[in-house]
């Protein structure tokens, strides 16, 4: 019985691990990071973001962001006030705004981004 | 609102002898009674009149009283996206107006009140494109509202209830990378003539001739010559281009003139080594054929996204029939109406770094600096030219062009992109992003008062940031102009002196117009911040990031 417990406890505790991670966003994996920089400058947003996140539209140096709020404005767009940002849900693929994701999440608070 | 619905009627034989009086008229452009002032209780182009000259000659508002403008009412769209970019039509006391995703109104010009609305079902990819949302007007004619799209349609509506009567396809939409319409049609005799957005995206843009009674499409004339020299390769593929402003009727000649817009990739240009023709061209076309009369290229193998897009000015200046046209660069070119013979080139700015010059005799570049790929440098003007697409006003009363010029510079990295037309989300800009940058010592902004063909200053208004608004010039002496935040102002067009101004709320990115109606002058202000004036420069002038959007028409008026 404790046993089972125990590795009842042990599947939550990881199972809660890997929520944490989803929910904080890969920020650990310079590839994946890389992959978002070179996607965010190739499939042009910073034409509305800068080049480095700091004009236009700012992202980087940020308190506010969070990776599930990044992730839901790159796949469903977003209207604020006036301005819009298209929707790339049907664009990009998953693994794909989940670079972004891991990117712009590395460039929050950063002096020197990537 | 029965008594509105009668007073709609056709603007086509109105507007059309306004411009053919208008350019019958000879003199000097401020000696003479001014041309342009036929049909003075309307608006009913996109210019007001055909000579491009946003000129009303009512002067019940004036320099006198105008301190006395007050607000007479307001008409809310409701959807804010992007603003309110458009210039209203006024015919008979109705205003044609559009608001977000091609809403049209028609709406009382004595109470603002709205006497039918009418909303496309648009195609819903216009939400995955570049240019979308706004539109910088509606066309009436022949007892028709004629609506250029953001799917690439047109589209003509009853001017009476607001009913569709035609709809008809005209851009590849789907597979040329959203090239649509951000623009209203333009009526050259029996014809209606679209320019099509192409300039900052892998596409070929064109100009198409419409039958305005069916819609049916009679003739395309591509902005992208077919011709290796001019295109080598497979460039003219990609080559942008287009027309995305109204362009110039003339009635005398029957001639339709566009300014075409910039060659794509903006400003990497390694792979279209050649002139790039039509692009940055003034093109002159036969409406009814589509055929070209004659071309002048402003730019030859543009690498700094200068269109020539913006408004054809006509003028008669001793004895001479011409041309005014600014191009993003800065310099204004002077040419023949019939043929494009250039009388002058002159710079609006003097902060260029892109050539030396123009020569003013032969049109030619002086000395061009191409930015080097895959390197950052400054190029002046900015992205959005020395002046953006708002357009100016000029007055025969003062002989003045009044222009909102901009003193800025942009930081570009121009590099090699992929290009695919059905990837709706990668224009074709040739660089990595963009930096916006103020010149030092430089007013960013101003209201100048210029003669239109020699250039010569009159005075200047500086302003801390630029305007984006369209300028409206009235026979009351009075120059109406609002900024980013939304302060719409009265000058006194003989020497800038500040007369009125009032908050509207956002942002004037729109076209102010002067109309009467039951007797009485009203001053119809478009307010509603957007574009991408509302995105790119906000790290330049951080002030705008907190510029709330809205969708406003605001009427004022004098007791």
């Amino acid at each position: 019985m404790r046993l089972r417990l125990s590795y009842q406890i042990l599947v939550l505790a990881v199972a809660n691990c890997s929520f944490a991670l989803a929910a904080s966003g890969p920020a650990s994996n310079p590839e994946q990071i890389q992959q978002g920089r070179t996607l965010f400058l190739e499939r042009g947003c910073s034409h509305c973001h800068g080049h480095d996140g700091t004009s236009g539209v700012k992202l980087a140096g940020r308190d506010d962001l969070t990776p599930d709020y990044v992730l839901s404005t790159i796949k469903e767009g977003k209207k604020s006030g006036g301005r819009v940002m298209p929707p790339w849900g049907s664009i990009l693929s998953d693994g794909e705004i989940q670079a972004l994701v891991a990117y712009l999440m590395s460039i929050q608070n950063a002096q020197n981004p990537p | 609102m029965a008594n509105a619905r009668r007073r709609i009627r056709s603007a086509t034989f109105s507007g059309l002898v306004a411009g053919v009086v208008a350019m019958a008229c000879t003199g000097s452009s401020a000696q003479t009674p001014a041309p342009g002032s036929e049909d003075p209780n309307n608006w009913p182009l996109f210019h007001r009149t055909a000579n491009g000259w946003r000129y009303s000659p009512l002067d019940q508002i004036n320099t006198g009283n105008v301190k006395h403008l007050h607000v007479a009412w307001v008409h809310q769209a409701g959807d804010i996206t992007h603003g309110r970019q458009e210039t209203p039509i006024v015919i008979d006391g109705v205003i044609y107006s559009t608001s977000a995703y091609n809403r049209v109104m028609a709406i009382d010009a004595v109470t603002g009140r709205e006497i039918w609305r009418y909303q496309p079902k648009l195609d819903p990819t216009v939400n995955q494109i570049l240019f979308t949302a706004y539109s910088r007007g509606v066309t009436v004619a022949f007892g028709k509202v004629f609506v250029a799209t953001l799917d690439g349609r047109g589209i003509a509506l009853d001017q009476r209830t607001g009913k569709e009567v035609w709809s008809m396809q005209l851009t590849d939409f789907r597979n040329c990378q959203g090239c649509n319409f951000t623009s209203p049609p333009v009526v050259a005799g029996s014809v209606l003539t679209f320019g099509s957005i192409g300039g900052d995206l892998n596409t070929v843009g064109k100009i198409y001739g419409v039958e305005p009674e069916t819609g049916r499409k009679l003739w395309m004339f591509n902005t992208i010559k077919d011709d290796p020299k001019s295109w080598p390769g497979e460039s003219g593929k990609f080559g942008g281009g287009g027309a995305w402003m109204p362009g110039t009727y003339d009635a005398e000649s029957d001639t339709v003139y566009y300014g075409t817009a910039n060659a794509a990739p903006d400003y990497y240009g390694k792979d279209r080594e050649g002139d790039n023709l039509y692009t940055d061209s003034v093109v002159a076309l036969d409406p009814k054929t589509g055929s070209l009369k004659w071309h002048r290229q402003e730019i030859e193998h543009d690498v700094w996204d200068f269109d020539s897009a913006y408004e054809v000015l006509m003028f008669k200046r001793n004895g001479k029939d011409l041309l005014v046209h600014l191009n993003k660069s800065g310099f204004v070119f002077v040419m023949d109406k019939k043929d494009g013979a250039l009388e002058n080139v002159w710079p609006l700015n003097d902060t260029f770094n892109f050539a030396k010059g123009i020569d003013p005799k032969t049109g030619k570049m002086i000395g061009r600096v191409d930015p080097p790929a895959n390197k950052a440098s400054l190029v002046c003007p900015n992205l959005q030219g020395a002046r953006s697409w708002n357009p100016g006003a000029f007055s025969p009363k003062t002989g003045l062009w009044y222009t909102t010029p901009m003193d800025l510079c942009v930081e570009v990295t121009p590099v090699k992109e992929k290009q695919d037309p059905k990837d709706l989300l990668s224009p074709a800009f040739g660089t990595q992003g963009y930096r916006v940058a103020k010149i030092d010592g430089r007013p960013a902004g101003r209201l100048d008062a210029r003669d239109p063909i020699t250039g010569k200053l009159k005075w200047s208004v500086p302003f801390d940031v630029p305007s984006w608004g369209s300028v409206l010039a009235t026979g009351g002496g009075l120059v109406f102009n609002g900024d980013p935040f939304g302060t719409v102002k009265a000058f006194d067009a003989e020497d800038g002196k500040e007369l009125w101004s009032f908050n509207t709320g956002s942002g004037l990115r729109s076209g102010i117009v002067s109309y009467r109606a039951n007797g009485k002058q009203y001053i119809l202000v478009p307010s509603g911040w957007g574009s991408w004036a509302a995105t790119l420069f906000n790290d330049t002038f951080p002030a705008l990031a907190n510029v709330n959007a809205a969708s406003s028409l605001i009427a004022f008026t004098v007791d």
